[in-house]
């Protein structure tokens, strides 16, 4: 069985004042089978983030479902969302999204203590997670103490610490310059090897090509998807790349 | 660029900071209406003219020095804040491509325009209140304002004017400083840059309470009036500097405490608390401490101005046992006695008042300190604890006691009888000069002893005759005369008692050997100067500290609130339950808040002893009476606390968006 499945989703945003509707999403479907890595690309304003959010039971869908794990999340009841969010997703935001009041150890710790993990389980926890992303020496340092490639790693530390079934990311990379990107995404391409599911929406066609499937959203639709195959990262970036072009033919800048 | 552009970003960038500016006006109207009302007490010739016009100004000349210096460090505190939650919109200006002198021009005018306004809207408002200010002086003195004109004088104008200049020129320049030291980088960064490290927090820790704990000390050891007024401004100084060390590094102590309790601290809610908690309070020290200080202040000048004002009449009763007394010289003949009884006779019909409880003797007094049951001559060079074992004995003989006492009594030689309406330390047996006296009984109620007030009647001795009165005279070194004396109750109101005392005084001077006549009713009349100027003073020092409070409360609302509203956002991102979240933060909130009032009310309760004593200086010796105020104090100001909390919450939920 898949692990994710998004099923005809629409999402209409209505303006708070007038009522006037704008269709963000357009039955969207598409489905993420276990241990797979796939990115979605697309212009600026397709839809990308709406749907992630979507994804990530952070905003509401207008129609469809989304079905992880055979459960769909229309069916989770309001107060338990923030219980579900945190036991089976993890989240790498644009922007870090890190509390200036945590350390970086807390920071990272942060899910675990909400949901109740012991001391000695989550410093067993944290351990092998700090060592591969680097971060063990910037413990106990604080969010304005660290680089902009360490906050991100400590966000995608925080993501992996609960062992989530699903991995959402939205432009981890933008903030970063290519070297930080390129560290971040081959620790990405880590943690995939290690059989995690990764979901990954991304401006970048480097960044892209390490996934084993893209998806492209145009206009709030799926428009095509590219898989990888057999291809080396280097034969998929230039299928990307052509791909886009076919997309941006459209008329549409792809930001 | 033309000047015109720089006016209009100033005006274009205080409509925007709306949040912050208006407070900070109205702060700063607050302060000058007040500040000019002062200048306006002190210069104003129709308040000069009134009969305690010249004590009250007095009383805020002295004012005025604490009151600028307040003011002027209010003002730079809370100009801080607004240049604090600003440094990013300038860090912009400057990559955007305004210089800094550019920068520095908008500031200028934004400074200028807030200023200016609140300069003439206060000089307005207090130019408006100043004639209710005087009305209430009036009531105040309880004059009968027939034909007072009231004029504003130029000095309340011209001083309230330099002095805002020279707050606006300061601040101008601080804001000016802010802006050139820094570069764009540091400025865009300017909030996350605020957080300081706290260093040697155990030893600071460990200082900050060794002053509290000394100041405590202070008053709680107190133990007479007069080293109460000397300390106190030590114990005030050593509070505040207690209370801004614990504040600062006390609570990151106490927090790093818990946050080292791995059990404790990686609980949810503790976990989110502890950590948001650390981090307000490394903000908010100062702030917090700020507000403690001013509440208490609020709470001490409320509390004494209310203890003396409503406690007048206590005061009134203890100085005066009987509404009038008047003394004679022993010489006194019968004649002139008859002069005297006929004088009060008639001034009694002709002001419609009624002599009661009039009693006369022949007197002689004594000042001694009564140490561990032993008369010594009091040294001037302890005058800190003389007042607590001075005496002020009053001897008199036999025969003027058993004429108003319903049993009579004998008294054999060197035998005495104590009147007194609570224990006089006079012990049983004694010794004074050559001779041993012995207490032959204790009269707790006498006319002579009873007075009016309970708290600080002085011991009547009685001897068995006037020899053994000028026996005991000279045995306690006293060389003044025996003098004959006169006392009684007039029952009438104040202004019959106070015509009869002044014709009293008048026709005494004709009938020779009366020596002098004190009364009530002209005291009283001086008390309401002195009091009333008293609850004046202590009012505009309520009006300042209370805004300053209430307005500081106001700017850390919102400070915080645009904190929280990012770490609210991504607390529920990351899987935390909304309730539980808003749960944690308003406790925090609440914590935040009404720690600086529970410290404020600890501080209180340890000056209370300290406060009484003070009070005692002006004669108010009612206990009871202070500690009712105090209480009674404190139960308002918590309920103004309240409101005004609720008030700025909105603000800060408004800013959050729950
Ligand atoms: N809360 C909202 N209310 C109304 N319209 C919205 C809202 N959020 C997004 N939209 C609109 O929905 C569309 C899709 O937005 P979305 O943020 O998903 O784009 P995106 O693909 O992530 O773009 P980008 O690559 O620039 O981040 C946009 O046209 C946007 O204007
Ligand atoms: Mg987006």
């Amino acid at each position: 069985m898949e692990l994710l499945q998004v099923q005809n989703i629409k999402k209409v945003y209505t303006a708070r004042l007038g009522g006037k509707q704008f269709t963000a999403l357009n039955s969207v479907s598409f489905q993420v089978a276990r241990g797979e890595y796939v990115a979605i690309m697309g212009p600026s304003g397709s839809g990308k983030t709406t749907l992630l959010n979507i994804i990530a039971s952070l905003d509401k869908h207008t129609a469809g479902e989304v079905i992880l794990e055979g459960r769909s999340l229309k069916t989770i009841k309001d107060r338990e969302l923030s219980a579900f969010r945190r036991e089976n997703l993890g989240f790498v935001f644009q922007d870090f999204n890190l509390l200036d009041t945590f350390s970086i150890r807390d920071n990272i710790l942060l899910p675990l203590v909400l949901s109740n993990t012991k001391v000695p389980e989550m410093e067993e926890r944290l351990k092998p997670v700090a060592e591969s992303l680097g971060l063990t020496a910037l413990l106990d340092k604080f969010p304005y103490e660290v680089s902009g490639g360490e906050k991100q790693r400590t966000a995608v530390a925080r993501a992996i610490i609960t062992r989530p079934k699903l991995i959402l990311a939205d432009e981890p990379t933008g903030m970063l310059d290519s070297k930080a990107a390129a560290n971040l995404l081959r620790i990405f391409a880590e943690i995939h090897l290690g059989g995690q599911t990764l979901l990954l929406v991304t401006h970048s066609s480097m960044a892209a090509s390490h996934a084993s499937r893209v998806l492209f959203i145009k206009d709030g639709e799926l428009f095509s998807q590219l898989y990888r195959g057999a291809d080396t990262q280097k034969q998929f970036f230039d299928r990307i790349v052509s791909n886009l072009s076919v997309l941006s033919n459209g008329g549409v800048d792809i930001g | 660029m033309a000047r015109g552009f720089f006016l209009k970003l100033a005006l274009t960038n205080l409509r925007r900071n709306r949040k912050l500016t208006f407070p900070y006006f109205i702060a700063s109207t607050i302060m000058v209406g007040v500040y000019f009302m002062v200048m306006m007490i002190l210069y104003s010739r129709s308040i000069g003219n009134l009969d305690y016009g010249k004590t009250i100004q007095q009383m805020f000349g002295m004012g005025h020095v604490i009151m600028t210096i307040l003011i002027g460090t209010f003002m730079v505190y809370i100009n801080s804040f607004l240049i604090k939650g600003r440094k990013k919109e300038f860090g912009l200006y400057g990559i955007l491509g305004l210089e800094k002198r550019h920068v520095g021009r908008v500031i200028f005018w934004e400074n200028l325009i807030l200023s200016s306004a609140s300069l003439l809207l206060g000089i307005l408002a207090g130019s408006v209140f100043s004639k209710l200010v005087f009305l209430l002086l009036l009531f105040a003195f309880r004059v009968v304002a027939a034909g007072t004109t009231f004029l504003l004088p130029w000095q309340a104008f011209a001083f309230t004017g330099a002095i805002f200049a020279g707050i606006f020129i300061l601040t101008t320049v601080i804001n000016l400083l802010h802006i050139s030291l820094a570069n764009p980088v540091d400025l865009l960064r300017g909030k996350q840059k605020g957080e300081k490290k706290v260093r040697f927090v155990i030893p600071q820790t460990f200082i900050g309470l060794t002053i509290l704990a000394w100041a405590y000390y202070i008053a709680l050891r107190v133990d007479n009036p007069l080293a109460a007024m000397n300390q106190f401004f030590l114990a005030v100084v050593l509070v505040i500097a207690a209370t801004y060390i614990l504040f600062r590094s006390g609570s990151v102590f106490l927090l790093k405490i818990l946050r080292n309790n791995k059990r404790l601290y990686y609980k949810p809610n503790n976990f989110v608390a502890i950590s948001s908690m650390f981090h307000r309070m490394k903000q908010n020290a100062a702030g917090l401490a700020s507000i403690c200080i001013l509440s208490t202040m609020v709470l001490v000048t409320v509390a004494c101005s209310a203890s003396l004002f409503i406690g007048q009449e206590n005061i009134l009763a203890d100085m005066f046992s009987y509404d009038v007394e008047i003394i004679m010289n022993q010489e006194i003949t019968q004649e002139q006695l008859a002069d005297l009884n006929e004088l009060i006779a008639s001034l009694e019909k002709k002001h419609r008042v009624l002599v009661e409880d009039r009693h006369s003797y022949t007197f002689g007094k004594t000042f001694k300190m009564l140490k561990n049951g032993e008369f010594t001559t009091p040294d001037i060079r302890q005058y800190q604890t003389i007042i607590n074992y001075l005496v002020d004995i009053t001897i008199i003989p036999l025969t003027d006691y058993n004429r108003y006492s319903p049993n009579k009594e004998t008294l054999s030689d060197n035998e005495i009888l104590v009147l007194s309406s609570k224990e006089s330390g006079i012990p049983d047996v004694f010794n004074v000069g050559e001779n041993q006296y012995r207490t032959k009984a204790r009269i707790d109620d006498s006319i002579f002893s009873r007075g009016k007030e309970v708290y600080g009647g002085s011991p009547y001795i009685v001897v068995r005759d006037e020899d053994a009165m000028a026996q005991m005279l000279s045995d306690f070194n006293e060389d003044s005369p025996l003098r004959e004396t006169t006392a009684f109750n007039l029952q009438g109101n104040n202004e019959r008692g106070l015509k009869f005392a002044q014709e009293l005084r008048q026709g005494i001077s004709a009938i020779g050997n009366v020596q002098k006549i004190s009364d009530i009713f002209t005291y009283r009349i001086d008390g309401y100067g002195i009091y009333g100027g008293l609850v004046f003073l202590g009012g505009f020092f309520t009006i300042l500290f209370l805004s300053a409070t209430i307005l500081i409360i106001y700017f850390k609302q919102v400070s915080e609130g645009y904190d929280d509203q990012e770490r609210f956002a991504i607390l529920q991102k990351v899987g935390m339950v909304d309730q539980e979240v808003k749960r944690t933060i308003t406790k925090q909130i609440l914590i935040v808040f009404f720690l600086p009032l529970a410290v404020a009310f600890l501080h209180i309760l340890a000056a209370s002893p300290m406060i009484m004593k003070m009070l005692q200086v002006f004669n108010l010796f009612n206990t009871p009476l202070t500690a009712t105020c105090i209480a009674a104090t404190c139960l308002i100001f918590a309920l103004v606390y309240v409101v005004v909390f609720r008030l700025t919450a909105r603000t800060y939920y408004g800013i959050v968006k729950w």
